[in-house]
């Protein structure tokens, strides 16, 4: 009887180890398990956080370029606004200028037209009043066979034509000025007229220039008739 | 366990939270340069406009300087015709007059000028009568036409 008792004793002990040993081993097993599940769990995090970790240093990268960006843009807006003030500023001075310039041209235009005007109706008068003039002196030239022509040294020259029958044409002349008295002064006679000097007195005397003339032209007939 | 779940979730909460700050940021910051952009641009292109009316400005003016002096050119060249009309007037038209009034004072004859061509026709203002001229230079020679006006010229002193 004890040793059936032991011997069943021995079987609950052995059932009892056997049994105990497969729990223990089964819990190990479960442990284990666990903490190879809890291993893993955690080694995802880890990746996830990696993952955030970088995706957020990409942001605050992301986010310092366009910082940058902005930076750059501002100074060149502020630097382009700066510019474009000067350049309207500029234009407006242009367009004062041009305004002035063109007010100012036009208003010489006018002047010179006006002028321009003024000086052709002078001309025109002038060259009518040269051309009755002219007209006038050839006349007298012609018909009265004398020209007087101004020369150097406030000099009056007188040339008669006509009066040498067989060449009209030759010309017969003296000169004639004033002198530092006022007085009237012959010289220069072409041919020699010796009775020059007597008209000379007396035309001094008498200041009668026409009958003076008259009187040169007969010396001179006179002189071709002998 | 469960504490420990709550704070996690709590965490988690505000991670994301953050997260979204960020991102808006983020977003705000690239918004804010793509109109820093579009501003650039529209300052770039106002500047090529004003830089081109600048230019249109610049070549009017050009332009209008080179009138200008073209416009001195006119007012010398008016000056000098002024000086010539003003020499006409103050030298050549004296002078001619002081001619013709001299062959006048001389012959003391009036021509008629409007008389047919040939025709010698005008007056001789003698001391005490006018006397009438008429000959036909047709008919007669130069010198017998000289000799007979000139002695209607008085030889008396």
């Amino acid at each position: 009887m004890i040793e059936d008792e032991l011997a069943l004793f021995d079987k609950s002990i052995n059932e009892f180890w056997n049994k105990f040993k497969s729990t223990v081993s089964d819990t190990s097993c479960g442990m284990v398990g666990l903490r190879d599940t809890y291993k893993d769990s955690i080694k995802a995090c880890g990746e996830k956080l990696s993952v955030k970790l970088k995706e957020e240093e990409r942001m605050v990268e992301m986010f310092l370029e366009y910082q940058n960006q902005i930076c750059r843009q501002n100074n060149l807006i502020q630097e382009k606004k700066d510019n474009l003030l000067r350049l309207i500023a500029e234009i407006k001075d242009k367009k004062q200028e041009l305004e002035v310039l063109t007010a100012n041209i036009q208003d010489l235009k006018e002047e010179y037209a006006k002028k321009k005007e003024t000086i052709s109706a002078a001309n025109k008068a002038n060259e009518e009043r040269l051309k009755r003039l002219q007209k006038s002196a050839d006349l007298y030239k012609d018909r009265l066979g004398l020209e007087i022509r101004k020369i150097y040294g406030d000099k009056l020259q007188f040339i008669f034509t006509n009066i040498d029958p067989k060449h009209p044409e030759n010309p017969f002349m003296f000169s004639l000025h004033l002198n530092e008295a006022k007085e009237y002064e012959v010289s220069d006679s072409a041919p020699h007229l010796e009775c020059l000097a007597e008209f000379q007195e007396n035309v001094r005397k008498t200041n009668n220039f026409s009958a003076f003339l008259a009187n040169v032209r007969k010396a001179f007939t006179a002189m071709v008739y002998n | 366990m469960g504490r420990s779940t709550v704070a996690s979730h709590r965490g988690q909460a505000e991670v994301l939270a953050m997260e979204e700050e960020v991102a808006q940021s983020l977003l705000d910051a690239k918004e804010r340069a793509h109109q820093g952009g579009v501003e650039l641009q529209q300052l770039k292109a106002e500047l090529r406009k004003a830089g081109e009316e600048d230019t249109r400005l610049k070549a009017s003016l050009l332009q209008l300087t080179r009138e200008l002096e073209e416009l001195k050119e006119i007012e010398a060249s008016l000056e000098r015709q002024e000086r010539e009309v003003d020499e006409d007037t103050t030298v050549t038209i004296p002078s001619a007059v002081y001619v013709a009034q001299l062959y006048h004072r001389i012959s003391k004859i009036e021509w008629d000028y409007e008389s047919e061509p040939g025709m010698v026709k005008g007056i001789h203002h003698g001391p005490s009568v006018a006397q009438p001229i008429h000959l036909d230079s047709t008919q007669l020679s130069k010198k017998f036409i000289s000799d007979y006006l000139w002695s209607l010229v008085d030889t008396d002193w």
